[in-house]
């Protein structure tokens, strides 16, 4: 199975937060830094959401309660674009398969 | 995303895990997320829980009327039709209790076992019309600590109390402490009736609640405002099994997650290890153990 590179994960997450999208109050241009819930306002159930449509695109599970229950313990308690391309990465991937 | 059209409304919904069905409902304001952060997580592996946005919140849509309590009981019941869910256990949140009470009510069938966190009841708005109910000053308080003074002329205005909370700051989940985006919920107080059919009982009557005769459970925090809710549920609920949960004040699922869900998991395990037998059973000891003294 051909590897998914980030890049190509970060273009399907753009479109899924454009799909996603309602009333944003951010207008700066998303990029791998953004911060989902600092920058974008995005509240609990926007993470709920987004997570179901990442299932729904790439047609699998991903362990996103496991996600955001590690959040919830960060000091800041928010994701960044990158990190989350980073996970959806890793599981599409294999390599933390059965994590 | 998954959503259901039931009663002209597009619904939101989510469902995960495999097992017996549980639905969940949030309360009024809030939306599916509540459920998400701690308990579906925790129960997922060994039931089939469905979570929905009530019609005028989250992702569902938001028609201009249709918010009492027998409303949003018709919609779940079109939307357990829609799933395909013949009986499920239902569990709510302040006013999805309530929902989940008045479902149960209207459309016994359909329910195992009932879970009501914190239910507000409005057929005991008696309870709450005196100036001297504790939950008043902990509304304005609440309100003042989000930067809200209440006007003394509307200290004891229910809507005006629901639709000002829409402005205070996050209590709970990651954007605690900061703003809520509030311009759908802005939408909802201002374009339908749902802050006015909050209060409206809508057949929900003392009577109707006293015939019920479902196992129940009835979950209050003990630091509640609406404790004189949970006494008289305690007092008058047939087959209810009441718990107040330490350091908790309405926000149970949240709250004590960790708690909330000691007491769900028994209790439900309760309604398999009955799954054939047509008498309902005396609550298991660990349930009855946390119960508070403070209440006899």
């Amino acid at each position: 199975m051909t590897a998914v590179t980030q890049e190509v994960i970060l273009n399907d997450v753009l479109k899924l937060l454009n799909e996603l999208a309602r009333d944003w109050e951010y207008s700066g241009e998303i990029t791998p830094d953004t911060w989902l819930f600092a920058d974008l306002g995005f509240e609990s159930i926007d993470a709920v959401v987004l997570a179901s449509f990442v299932q729904e695109h790439y047609g699998r599970p991903f362990p996103f309660p496991q996600l955001l229950a590690d959040i919830g313990q960060r000091p800041v308690r928010d994701l960044r674009i990158s990190e989350l391309v980073l996970f959806i990465q890793q599981h599409l991937n294999g390599s933390a398969a059965g994590a | 995303m998954a959503k259901a059209l039931v009663n002209g409304t597009q619904l939101h919904y989510q469902t995960f895990g495999q097992g017996p069905n549980i639905v969940m409902i949030h309360g009024i304001t809030g939306n599916l997320a509540i459920w998400h952060l701690e308990i579906v997580p925790a129960l997922m592996s060994a039931y089939r829980i469905t979570t929905y946005d009530l019609r005028g919140h989250g992702y569902s849509d938001v028609p201009p009327s249709g918010y009492t309590t027998a409303d949003h009981a018709a919609d779940l019941h079109h939307l357990l039709d829609y799933l395909g869910i013949q009986r499920a256990h239902v569990i709510g949140h302040s006013f999805g209790a309530d929902i989940a009470l008045h479902f149960t009510i209207l459309f016994p069938e359909r329910v195992d076992r009932l879970v009501l966190v914190e239910p507000a009841i409005a057929a005991l708005q008696a309870l709450r019309e005196r100036e001297d109910w504790i939950g008043w000053k902990y509304w304005r308080d609440k309100l003042a600590s989000g930067g809200l003074i209440v006007p003394p002329e509307k200290w004891y205005d229910t809507e005006y109390l629901v639709r000002a909370s829409v402005s205070v700051p996050m209590l709970f989940g990651f954007r605690k402490g900061r703003a809520r985006r509030a311009a759908p919920l802005v939408r909802l107080m201002d374009t339908t009736t749902a802050a006015r059919d909050y209060c409206e009982l809508a057949g929900m009557t003392l009577e109707a609640i006293g015939q019920m005769q479902h196992q129940t459970l009835v979950l209050y925090g003990e630091a509640s405002v609406f404790t004189g809710t949970y006494e008289y549920l305690r007092d008058h609920l047939p087959n209810a099994t009441c718990c107040l949960m330490p350091d908790s004040e309405h926000f149970g699922p949240i709250e004590r997650p960790e708690l909330l869900l000691q007491y769900v998991r028994e209790f439900l395990r309760g309604s398999e290890d009955l799954s054939h037998s047509p008498e309902p059973a005396t609550e298991a000891s660990a349930l009855a153990a946390p119960r508070s003294p403070t209440v006899g």
